[in-house]
């Protein structure tokens, strides 16, 4: 593998990132412990709520990005 | 013994040898849970913790809720470096072991339809970001006069508009160019600003799923896309490898690549 795969592989991913695959993507199985669709939502909806304010205040910080 | 919950990370065909996991979430134990030709990827959970009231009161948690992603995909993406692993969305809970051999024998055909789209593939994202807003020399405080100004303007709105539909083409030029050594390939929404916290304008965000063996051609791709775009005020950015949760289930990979 070239250097481009160990310079990204060796950092943490970003949230966002990670929240869009893993709540957004990937497959659903209907299990019998399942979250409502207003629960899923709700899940983004309290992302956004929560994650707004301290964007505003210092986003870098907020969010754990990569300064890379 | 405390009542436990089963959330599985995902699913692999079952004469796949996986072993030796990391630590699945609250550093519980993974195991692979057999069923038919396909076997589960599991943790037993403490449903006081993990159930689906805790899913439902930690929505706004960011903290919990990165903290169980985050060990979810540590999971996933320590067995897709080696195998075909098709993800479960989150949250993923099963009553019991039997409840989830009954979930993946009625989904078998279309679990064993996604490990064949991905076998010896992973999924790189490619994001593109505008980095310079373009420029409005000509509207300034030297217009003389109104006349002057609303010419300045409309002759700065129209190239503004050139520049937006040049990045626009080169964005595209961009996501088909890495779509022609994809299996598959799809553009995503942008990511919401307010989430990614990050300022400059995400003009792409794209997900393509490489053969194992095409990786370095890929990467190589995107360097050169990259050296290429920077100067037109654009960033290039690219993460991965990761487990293919864009192309497997319903996620619509909206485009195709060439045989």
């Amino acid at each position: 593998m070239n250097d481009a795969t160990e310079r990204w592989s060796d950092n943490q991913v970003a949230l966002v990132d990670l929240i869009d695959r893993v709540i957004g993507g990937g497959v659903v199985l209907t299990g019998d412990v399942v979250l409502g669709v207003a629960g899923v939502d709700l899940v983004y909806l309290g992302l956004r709520l929560v994650i707004a304010p301290a964007h505003e205040i210092e986003p870098s910080i907020a969010l754990g990005r990569r300064s890379a | 013994m405390d009542e436990t919950i089963v959330h599985a990370y995902g699913v692999v065909a079952a004469d796949e040898p996986v072993n030796q996991f990391p630590p699945g979430i609250a550093e519980a134990t993974v195991s692979v849970f057999g069923v038919g030709r396909l076997a589960a990827v599991v943790s037993l959970l403490p449903v006081e913790g993990f159930g689906s009231a805790d899913w439902e009161r930690n929505a706004t948690n960011v903290a919990w809720l990165e903290r169980v992603a985050r060990q979810h995909h540590a999971v996933l993406d320590h067995v897709a470096a080696t195998t075909a692993v098709v993800p479960l969305r989150l949250p993923s809970l099963y009553r019991n072991l039997e409840s989830l051999a009954n979930t993946l024998n009625v989904a078998t055909e279309r679990l064993q339809r996604d490990l064949r789209r991905i076998e010896g593939k992973v999924e790189w994202a490619v994001k593109v970001y505008r980095i310079t807003e373009p420029q409005s020399p000509t509207v300034s405080a030297a217009s003389s006069s109104g006349r002057d100004y609303l010419r300045a303007r409309s002759r700065d709105l129209s190239a503004r508009s050139d520049a937006q539909a040049q990045l626009g083409a080169r964005v595209r030029e961009i996501h088909e160019a890495l779509g022609q050594i994809s299996a598959e390939y799809a553009r995503n929404q942008p990511q919401d600003a307010v989430l990614s916290g990050r300022r400059d304008r995400m003009l792409l965000n794209g997900a393509y799923l490489i053969s194992r063996a095409d990786q370095a051609r890929f990467l190589d791709l995107v360097r050169e896309m990259a050296d290429n775009s920077s100067t037109k005020g654009l960033s290039v950015e690219v993460s991965g490898p990761w487990p293919a949760y864009n192309f497997t289930g319903d996620t619509e990979a909206t485009t195709e690549a060439l045989p």
